[in-house]
C-alpha cells in the first residue's frame, strides 16, 4: 500500500514505539484515543497521530509483549480497549531511554562545536 | 527475542485469519466517535465533526488493511492469493500446462535420476557414529598407474601398527564365496573378509549376538565366525533369531553365525550391498592357501578405511602414510614399490576406493549432462511462457491499471512457473525412481550384480534435491518471462485489446535467446551422446586379440569344495578327456582363468640372462597357468617356437610361453626362445621360454589395452582357487553347454559349476565394458531427450510466429504471394535461429566434449563424423519443426484468416 510516506514512518516508529511506551508508564492504563490525545497535548498539537500509525504499533508493541491489551470500560462507561506497559515494556524502554540520550549527548556534542 | 516473539504472532495471525476485526474495529470507531466528541465539544456540527475526525484521523477500512498487514504475514496472504490464481491460470489452459509440466518433468527427472543413483555413493553417510571421521587409504600402482589398487595384508598391519593419525585402522576386501545353509545347494554371494577391528573402528554393534571380541581373529585360521547383514538374515534365514550359533558352510569351511548387523549397514561398498562378514584370518579354512594372502606382501587385495584421531586432517594422514609407506619400500625392496597413498574422505571412496577417482568425475560429467537436459526444457519452457505473457498482456495491464505494482505482478508469474516446476518436479521424481529401478535391473541382468534397491537409493537427500531444483527452475525458467510480459505501456495494451502485442522487440528477442540456448544445448547434447555411443560401440567391437565366438567357458572350483590337489588333477583330466570326445568339440582346455576374469595374476618376471642371479628390473605383467590345448583352443597362436605339449603341462617342466610384447619388453630386438626367467609368485628354479604368441587382452584392469602377459604349464596354478574350462564347438553354444555341465556333473553331480556362458556373453558383463555401455546408454537418451525438447521448443515458436503473423500472411497471400514464398518468410527466422545455435552448440561442444575424453573407448572427442551426423541429425530435426507451422501458414485460406482478424 503506502509505499511512498515508509521512509517517514520508518524514522518515527522507533520514536514512536518510545513516546506510546513512556505515555503509559506516565498514564497507567491507556485506550488509544488517551494516548494519542496525550501525545498531541505534550508536543503542543505538533504530533498528529493517525489511527494507520497508532494501532499497527500498539499492535506491534503487543506482538512483541511490550504492552498487554484488554477491553475495559472507561469513566463515560463505554468499552474501549486499555493497554498497559508490561515489565518486558519497562526494561526496553529503560534501555532506549539510555540509547536515545547517548545518541542526543552526541548529536548535541556535534552540532555544539564551532564550525 | 521479542522480535521472535513478533514473528510468532505474525504467523499466528496469518494462519487465523478474521476472529478478531470486529473488535479490531470496534476499537477504531471507539478512535473516532472519541475525537467527534471532543469536536463536537468544540462547537463543531456534528456532521463537520464526523468529516474533520476522519480526515484527521483516517478512515476505518485504511486502517483495517494496516492493521490486518502488522497483524500478519503481508506476504504470506500474497502467496495465497498468487497460488489461487496461478492454480486458476493453469488449469484454465490445460494444454500449456501438460506441455510445460512434462517438459520439466524430463528435465528434473534426468538429473534427479542421476542424483538418485549418486546419492548413496557420495552422500549417504555410512550408518555408523560419526560416519564423517571415517577415511579411505589406497595407493596408487606405479606399473599401471591407471587405477589405485589395494594393499597387500602384512602392509596394513605395519600401517595399522606404526600410524598414530587413526584411532583406528581396519582393512576389508570383497569377495565371493559359496555359501550352503543347512546341506542346501551352495550359492554364490557377496562377503566382505574383514580384519578383526573392522566394525571397532566403524563403531557398529550388532543387533543381534555380537561382532568380533578382541584377540579374535589375528592368526591365520583364527576366528571361524560370520556376521550376518540384516538383508541377508532376513532373506536366507528367514529372520529367525535362533540362527546365532549356527553353524553354516562358506566353501569347504564350517562358519558359526555369531551376529546381525543394523538393517541400514550394508557394508562399505556403497551401491554393492554385502551379505556375510567374514574374519580375513578365516579365508584360511574357506580357500587352501589363503594363508598367503595374509603374509605375502605382493597378494594385494585389501582396502583399508581407518577412522581418524579427533584433529587430524586429511593432509596430515596422508603425510604420515607416505613417511611410513617410504619406510616400508626400504625394509621390504621385495615388494612392489608404490608411488602414492591416497587419503580420501569415505564418501568420495565408493563403490570402492580404486574405482573412486573415476566414478566421481564420471558423475559429474553425467550430472553436467542431465542438467543440460533440465537447461534445455527450462528454454523450451521459458518460450512457451513467454507466448503465454504475450497473450495474457491485456490481463496483466489491467491488474496493473487496478493499482498492482510490477513487482507484484512479476511475483505472481514467477509464482506460475514455480508451481509449474514443482509439479515437474513430482513427475520428475516418478521418472527418476523409474530410471533408478532400470539402472538396477540392467547391472543385475548384465553384471549379475546386485544393486541396491531403489527404495535405498531414494531419501530425503533426492527428495530435497528434487525440490531445490524444482524452486530453482521454476523461479529461472519464469523470471526472464515475468520481467517481460510486465513491461507495459498501459494505455497502448489495454487499448489494442490485446490482439497486435505480437511482437514487441524485446519479447521476440527473449524468445530468439531461448531458442537459439535450446539448439545449442541440444547440440552439445547430442554431440556428447554420439561420443558415448559410437565409444559403446567400439566397446563391444573391440578385437580382444583371442577367440570370442563359438567359445564357452565353465568354471569349478574342487579345491573349494574339498578336494585335495591330486584328486583335483584327475578330476580335470577326466573331465577334460571325456569333453573333447563330444560331438562338435574342436578342442578343450583348462585354464587358470579365463581371459579377461579377476584373479591373483599379476607379478614381475625376471630375466636370467646367462648368469644365475636375476636383472634388477623386471616387467609387469598378466599370467596364467594353462594347458597344452589352450593357444588352439582361445586361438592365441604361437608365432615363433612351439606351444606346451601335454607333457609340459602334466607333469612339472619349468616352461613358459610370454606374448610379443612381453618379449620385446624383456629382450628388445632379440630372440626370446631358450631364454630363463623367474616370477615373483613363483617360486623355485627359473622357466624357460618355449615360445611367443600373439598379444591379447588378457588383464582384467585394463580390458581395452593388450598389456604384457605370461603363460604357465597348468600344473604350476596356486594350490587354491577355482579353473576354467575353455571348449571350442561347433555346435550352437545354447546345445554345446548342457552336454558340457552335464559332462562334468557326471564326474561329479556335486561340483558347482560357475561362471558358465559364451565368451561373447562374459565379456558383455564385464563391468568396465558394462558401464561403457550404460555411459552411452544413459547419454544417448540425454540426446535423444534433449533433441526432442528441441524439436518441441522450435514448433513451438515458430507456431506462435505464424499465428501471430496469420492476419500479415493472408494480406500477403491476398496480394499474390505464392505459398513457397509465405513458407520462405515464415519459415526463416527458424531457420536462421537454428543455424545460430548449431554453431554455437558445435562451438561449445567442441570445447566440453573434451571432458569427456577420459572415458572415451576408441573414439577421439573431436570426432568429426560425431560432429557431422549430430549437426545433420539436428538441422534435420530443426527444419522439419520449422516447416510443419510454416506450411499452415502457406495453406490458410486469405479470405478466412482476414475476416477472422
Amino acid at each position: 500500500m503506502p509505499n511512498g510516506d515508509s521512509e517517514r514512518t520508518e524514522v518515527l516508529r522507533g520514536t514512536l514505539d518510545l513516546m506510546v511506551l513512556q505515555t503509559l508508564v506516565s498514564l497507567g492504563p491507556s485506550h488509544g484515543y488517551a494516548i494519542a490525545a496525550r501525545l498531541e497535548q505534550v508536543s503542543d498539537g505538533a504530533l498528529l497521530l493517525n489511527m494507520g500509525t497508532l494501532y499497527p504499533g500498539l499492535m506491534r508493541l503487543e506482538q512483541r509483549g511490550l504492552v498487554r491489551a484488554e477491553w475495559g470500560t472507561t469513566e463515560k462507561n463505554r468499552r474501549a480497549r486499555f493497554y498497559a506497559i508490561t515489565a518486558a515494556g519497562r526494561g526496553h524502554l529503560a534501555a532506549e531511554k539510555r540509547d536515545l540520550d547517548r545518541m542526543v549527548s552526541i548529536i548535541d556534542a556535534l552540532f555544539e562545536e564551532p564550525a | 527475542m521479542t522480535v521472535l516473539r513478533e514473528c510468532w504472532h505474525r504467523l499466528w495471525g496469518a494462519l487465523r485469519r478474521n476472529p478478531a476485526d470486529p473488535d479490531l474495529e470496534r476499537e477504531l470507531r471507539f478512535h473516532l466517535e472519541q475525537a467527534e466528541e471532543e469536536l463536537r465539544a468544540k462547537g463543531h456540527s456534528p456532521a463537520e465533526a464526523a468529516r474533520m475526525a476522519r480526515v484527521r484521523l483516517g478512515g476505518v477500512p485504511q486502517t483495517m488493511e494496516a492493521l490486518r498487514d502488522q497483524r500478519g504475514l503481508p506476504w504470506l496472504d500474497d502467496l495465497r492469493i498468487d497460488l489461487r490464481i496461478g492454480l486458476r491460470g493453469l488449469a484454465r489452459q490445460p494444454g500449456f500446462t501438460a506441455t510445460a509440466v512434462l517438459t520439466l518433468s524430463i528435465g528434473i527427472g534426468a538429473t534427479a535420476a542421476v542424483a538418485t543413483v549418486a546419492n548413496p555413493m557420495f552422500f549417504q553417510p555410512l550408518p555408523v557414529p560419526d560416519p564423517d571421521e571415517l577415511v579411505a587409504i589406497t595407493q596408487l600402482d606405479e606399473h599401471t598407474s591407471v587405477f589405485p589398487h589395494p594393499l597387500s595384508y602384512p602392509e596394513y598391519l605395519d600401517y595399522r601398527e606404526r600410524n598414530d593419525v587413526f584411532e583406528g585402522l581396519a582393512a576389508h576386501a570383497v569377495a565371493e564365496e559359496l555359501l550352503s545353509i543347512e546341506g542346501r545347494a551352495a550359492e554364490r554371494i557377496q562377503i566382505e573378509y574383514v580384519s578383526d577391528n573392522y566394525f571397532d573402528v566403524l563403531q557398529l554393534n550388532a543387533v543381534l549376538g555380537r561382532t568380533f571380541l578382541p584377540g579374535e581373529g589375528r592368526r591365520p585360521g583364527d576366528a571361524p565366525f560370520v556376521v550376518l547383514s540384516h538383508h541377508a538374515w532376513r532373506s536366507r534365514f528367514g529372520g529367525d533369531p535362533a540362527v546365532i550359533g549356527q553353524v553354516v558352510r562358506l566353501g569347504p569351511a564350517n562358519m558359526t553365525v555369531i551376529g546381525i548387523m543394523p538393517e541400514d549397514f550394508i557394508g562399505t561398498y556403497g551401491l554393492v550391498p554385502t551379505e556375510l562378514f567374514v574374519p580375513a584370518t578365516a579365508g584360511a579354512l574357506i580357500e587352501p592357501g589363503w594363508t598367503d594372502l595374509l603374509t605375502d606382501r605382493l597378494e594385494e587385495m585389501f582396502a583399508m578405511t581407518g577412522r581418524l584421531r579427533p584433529g587430524v586432517t586429511l593432509g596430515e594422514a596422508a603425510a604420515q602414510l607416505d613417511v611410513l609407506a617410504d619406510a616400508l619400500a626400504a625394509e621390504h625392496p621385495d615388494a612392489s614399490a608404490h608411488t602414492e597413498l591416497y587419503v580420501i574422505a569415505e564418501r568420495y571412496a565408493r563403490p570402492e576406493p580404486g574405482a573412486a577417482r573415476h566414478t566421481a568425475p564420471l558423475v559429474s560429467v553425467v550430472m553436467g549432462l542431465a542438467s543440460l537436459v533440465l537447461l534445455v526444457a527450462m528454454a523450451n519452457v521459458g518460450t512457451l511462457l513467454v507466448a503465454r505473457g504475450v497473450e495474457r498482456r491485456q490481463e496483466m495491464a489491467l491488474r496493473a491499471g487496478l493499482g498492482a505494482t510490477r513487482r507484484r505482478l512479476v511475483r505472481q508469474l514467477v509464482t506460475e512457473s514455480v508451481l509449474l516446476a514443482l509439479a515437474g518436479g513430482a513427475g520428475g521424481g516418478i521418472v527418476a525412481v523409474w530410471a533408478a529401478d532400470l539402472v538396477v535391473a540392467y547391472f543385475a541382468t548384465a553384471v549379475g550384480l546386485e544393486l541396491l534397491r531403489p527404495d535405498y537409493l531414494v531419501d530425503w537427500r533426492v527428495f530435497g534435491f528434487i525440490a531445490t531444483t524444482a524452486m530453482a527452475a521454476g523461479v529461472l525458467t519464469g523470471l526472464a518471462p515475468a520481467l517481460r510480459s510486465t513491461r507495459i505501456e498501459l494505455p497502448r495494451a489495454i487499448g489494442s485489446g490485446g490482439r497486435s502485442a505480437g511482437g514487441t522487440v524485446s519479447g521476440r528477442r527473449l524468445t530468439n535467446g531461448l531458442v537459439v540456448l535450446q539448439v545449442a544445448v541440444s547440440m552439445l547434447l547430442l554431440v556428447c551422446a554420439g561420443l558415448f555411443v559410437q565409444s559403446g560401440r567400439k566397446a563391444g567391437e573391440i578385437d580382444f586379440g583371442f577367440r570370442t565366438d563359438d567359445l564357452l567357458v565353465l568354471s569349478v572350483d574342487p579345491l573349494g569344495q574339498g578336494y585335495d590337489r591330486e584328486q583335483a588333477r584327475l578330476l580335470y583330466r577326466d573331465i577334460l578327456e571325456d569333453v573333447v570326445a563330444l560331438p562338435g568339440v574342436e578342442s578343450a582346455s583348462w585354464a587358470r582363468r579365463a581371459p579377461l576374469s579377476p584373479g591373483p595374476n599379476r607379478g614381475n618376471v625376471f630375466t636370467l640372462d646367462g648368469g644365475t642371479a636375476p636383472e634388477p628390473d623386471g616387467v609387469r605383467v598378466s599370467l596364467n597357468y594353462v594347458d597344452s590345448g589352450f593357444v588352439d583352443t582361445v586361438d592365441v597362436p604361437v608365432l615363433r617356437g612351439r606351444g606346451f605339449r601335454e607333457e609340459d603341462t602334466a607333469g612339472d617342466r619349468r616352461v613358459a610361453l610370454v606374448s610379443e610384447r612381453a618379449a620385446r619388453q624383456l629382450w628388445p630386438g632379440q630372440d626370446a626362445i631358450g631364454r630363463r626367467i623367474v616370477h615373483d609368485f613363483i617360486g623355485g628354479a627359473p622357466f624357460e621360454v618355449i615360445g611367443v604368441v600373439r598379444d591379447a587382452h588378457m588383464s582384467p584392469t585394463s580390458p581395452f589395452d593388450r598389456p604384457p602377459f605370461v603363460l604357465y604349464p597348468f600344473g604350476f596354478r596356486p594350490p587354491r582357487g577355482r579353473a576354467t574350462l575353455h571348449v571350442h564347438t561347433e555346435e550352437p553354444l545354447s546345445a554345446a553347454l548342457p552336454a558340457v555341465a552335464d559332462t562334468i556333473r557326471r564326474h561329479d553331480p556335486t561340483l558347482a559349476i560357475l561362471d558358465t556362458g559364451g565368451m561373447n556373453d562374459v565379456l558383455r558383463s564385464k563391468p568396465m565394458l558394462v558401464i561403457v555401455r550404460l555411459g552411452a546408454a544413459l547419454m544417448g537418451s540425454f540426446g535423444l531427450l534433449g533433441l526432442l525438447l528441441a524439436a518441441i521448443g522450435l514448433y513451438g515458436v515458430v507456431s506462435h510466429a505464424v499465428a501471430q503473423r496469420k492476419q500479415e500472411f493472408g494480406i500477403r497471400s491476398a496480394l499474390g504471394a505464392t505459398s513457397a514464398a509465405i513458407i520462405r518468410l515464415a519459415l526463416g527466422r527458424g531457420v536462421v535461429l537454428s543455424i545460430l545455435g548449431l554453431a554455437l552448440g558445435a562451438l561449445a561442444a567442441s570445447g566440453l566434449a573434451r571432458l569427456t575424453a577420459g572415458f572415451l573407448v576408441g573414439v577421439n572427442a573431436g570426432d568429426p563424423a560425431v560432429f557431422g551426423v549430430a549437426g545433420l541429425l539436428l538441422a534435420g530435426v530443426a527444419l522439419l519443426a520449422c516447416l510443419v507451422p510454416s506450411r499452415r501458414a502457406a495453406k490458410a485460406d486469405p479470405l478466412a484468416t482476414l475476416r477472422a482478424g
